[in-house]
């Protein structure tokens, strides 16, 4: 962990003042504190309350936030007909834990992951690198029309993927890549979002900086892979996530450019797990669990990138 | 060699010209000092040496080489930034030796370039920090981390746009004397941007003054503050600033005194130079060459009431005022003492009396 610049500048400023200080004289009283005058202590009583209410607030909005997660594993460790004939409790009514591993293998879900894992990796290494080219076209060139291309290209995000769904799937069939992996990625190799976020975390960079690298003798891609993209891999990494994220979760592209069972996302194969028969609908719950668990490890590994990346540039500094 | 030279250099943004018609030659090994205000056009005038900016019109020139269309990287310039421009996310090391690394031109072998780094930065006393990230060092430690990377790459000309500027006073004086050293030691150009006088006025070979951007006056720091070629260099070069009212000269010539008459009384004054009796003009006089006296209504004086006296400690300025106009006195700290609303007479020393053509602003004698 670097060490907090304004410590090192107040200890080299208490280093340099060391003789100022020692010549104070003692009988003179220290000058009144304003700050401390007008803030009175807070008393104990009202600090407890407060702290009180804080929790329990805080409370109230986890069970919010957490109570369909656990309805989801009560239904999913749950048997279906036991469940039902007691009448639909909020506690289990029966727990097996055999459920994720016929999940798991029954239904393919190890295949279908297996197949998200290979499409969300192509799709977000094909992001991360079409958004920090484009982001840094955006930042640091000069180029005609370069305004109204930005506007061109913050614009698609206004097109929910249903617009070009027709269109898209018309290309890939024309294309011959129906159920293959480049089919599955095609649509989303370039994100207007990824474009915006990097390039906000580009143009945070200071101008000194990139005159600074431009008289060292850095070149435009030297100074992208050593300068630019070192300084901002909290914004990279929060994009990661979020590409991550939207491609793990893809469920309307994959079921148009996927016509055999062998090509299933996971998104697309929970659709199926456990409908077919209800004495098994935990199945599909189980399987949900099962697909959430890489989203989770994400966050949990991920959380503070997270933060700082929806958090950049809202906050000066 | 490593001159740099403008010649009716010219850069505009759009419709406003910020260095109009810039001609300086700068001399190879010169510490030359580009002092203005903000806005002036120093920096601007600095960033076409570095090649940052492009040139409207004019011929810029290093050593023997017109650079108007050689990219940065091939100027063989080193600048140090106000905000020391370091690579946060490299340690110390990494940071001085980056000009050797990144530049094609400049490419040296691993050996060589670290010898070079450890020389820089034992010049600048930064071994201990080698390992350290710029974030863990302080303002005075950073700084020098720019100068090392800065004199690593032992380039033709050192560019230093305001380096000093976020430094506290104490720093500022130190990492001064530190700089003066290190060009006497390096013998390199330094073409060095402030707007700080005092800056301007330790460090400089030659000073050239720059307002609006135009260049108002070339010289050596004690002969633009002794014969400030107009008004601006006059008003801004000194601190308190040089004194200035209006009146009309009263007999001279060319060799003999003259006085100039105030709206309260007349001054008495050295010879006039080129200026005729009868003349407008402005007076300048600094507050070192002004003196107040008790008995009012001194011959070649000039009433006066104290306004306000500042004690500085080693000296006293007394604020007066004269008429609308308001004058600073510069007194030892030994001088008789004087009193807020005590009516005296201003006189100045004759000889360091400054006139101004109040249109054209230019210097008169």
């Amino acid at each position: 962990m670097a060490t907090d610049p304004t410590v090192s500048a107040a200890n080299e400023q208490n280093r340099l003042n060391q003789n100022a200080e020692q010549i104070v004289d003692p009988l003179v009283p220290a000058p009144y504190d304003n700050d401390k005058a007008v803030q009175p202590p807070r008393s104990g009583l009202r600090n407890a309350v407060a702290t009180t209410t804080t929790y329990l607030v805080l409370t109230a909005l986890s069970v919010i936030v957490l109570f369909p997660i656990y309805m989801l594993l009560l239904r999913a460790l749950s048997s279906p007909l036991k469940y039902i004939s007691a009448g639909q409790p909020l506690y289990p009514v029966s727990i097996e834990w055999d459920v994720f591993n016929r999940a798991f293998g029954q239904a393919s879900l190890g295949r279908s992951m297996g197949l998200s894992f290979v499409v969300t990796f192509v799709i977000v290494i094909a992001q991360v690198l079409t958004s920090v080219l484009a982001a840094y076209a955006f930042a640091f060139l000069e180029f005609p029309l370069k305004k109204l291309a930005f506007v061109l290209v913050i614009g698609t995000l206004l097109l929910p993927i249903e617009v070009t769904l027709i269109a898209n799937v018309e290309i890939i069939r024309k294309l011959h890549l129906l159920n293959s992996v480049p089919g599955l990625t095609f649509p989303f190799l370039v994100t207007a979002i990824g474009i915006f976020l990097i390039r906000q975390g580009f143009l945070g960079i200071p101008r000194d900086l990139r005159d600074a690298s431009e008289l060292d003798g850095y070149g435009h891609l030297r100074f992208l892979f050593k300068v630019a993209m070192p300084m901002s891999k909290a914004i990279i990494g929060s994009f990661i996530v979020i590409a991550f994220l939207g491609a793990w979760n893809q469920y309307v592209w994959p079921r148009f450019a996927t016509d055999r069972g062998a090509w299933q996302t996971v998104q697309v194969a929970l659709r199926t797990i456990g409908s077919e028969n209800p004495g098994e609908l935990n199945l599909g719950f189980a399987a949900a669990i099962v697909a959430s668990l890489p989203l989770l490890a994400l966050l949990i590994f991920f959380q503070r990138q997270i933060v700082r990346g929806l958090t950049a540039g809202a906050v000066k500094g | 060699m490593s001159a740099v030279a403008f010649d009716q250099v010219t850069k505009k943004f759009g419709d406003t010209v910020a260095v109009d018609e810039f001609s300086l030659q700068i001399a190879d090994g010169e510490f030359m000092v580009l002092l203005g205000p903000s806005g002036c056009g120093k920096s601007t005038a600095l960033r076409m040496i570095a090649g940052l900016e492009e040139i409207s019109s004019g011929i810029l020139t290093i050593g023997e080489r017109v650079v108007n269309h050689i990219p940065p990287r091939e100027r063989d310039i080193a600048m140090v930034f106000q905000s020391y421009a370091l690579y946060p996310h490299m340690s110390v090391e990494k940071n001085i030796e980056s000009p050797l690394v990144a530049n094609k031109r400049a490419k040296v072998d691993a050996t060589e370039r670290t010898r070079r780094v450890h020389e820089a930065a034992e010049t600048l006393g930064l071994t201990e920090y080698l390992a350290r990230k710029p974030g863990e060092l302080s303002g005075g430690q950073r700084q020098r981390v720019a100068l090392a990377r800065a004199i690593v790459r032992r380039p033709e000309v050192f560019l230093m746009d305001e380096p000093l500027s976020n430094l506290d006073a104490k720093l500022r004086t130190q990492t001064r004397l530190e700089l003066v050293d290190l060009h006497r030691r390096l013998g390199t150009t330094f073409v060095y941007v402030t707007h700080d006088q005092v800056e301007a006025m330790t460090m400089a070979d030659r000073i050239a003054v720059i307002s609006d951007g135009r260049i108002q006056q070339v010289g050596a720091p004690q002969d633009v503050y002794e014969k400030p070629a107009n008004l601006f260099v006059a008003s801004f070069i000194g601190s308190p600033p040089m004194n200035t009212i209006l009146g009309t000269l009263q007999g001279g010539t060319e060799t003999a005194a003259a006085s100039v008459l105030t709206a309260e009384g007349t001054l008495a004054i050295g010879h006039p130079g080129s200026a005729q009796p009868g003349t407008e003009l402005v007076l300048g006089i600094r507050p070192e060459h002004l003196h107040a006296t008790d008995p009012v209504d001194t011959p070649g004086a000039v009433r006066a009431t104290i306004q306000n006296i500042e004690l500085l400690g080693h000296e006293r300025h007394v604020i007066c005022t004269v008429g609308a106009t308001q004058m600073t006195v510069r007194q030892p700290n030994d001088a008789p003492p004087l009193a807020i609303g005590q009516a005296v007479s201003l006189h100045a020393d004759p000889s360091e009396v400054h006139l101004f053509d109040p249109v054209s602003t230019e210097r008169l004698n």
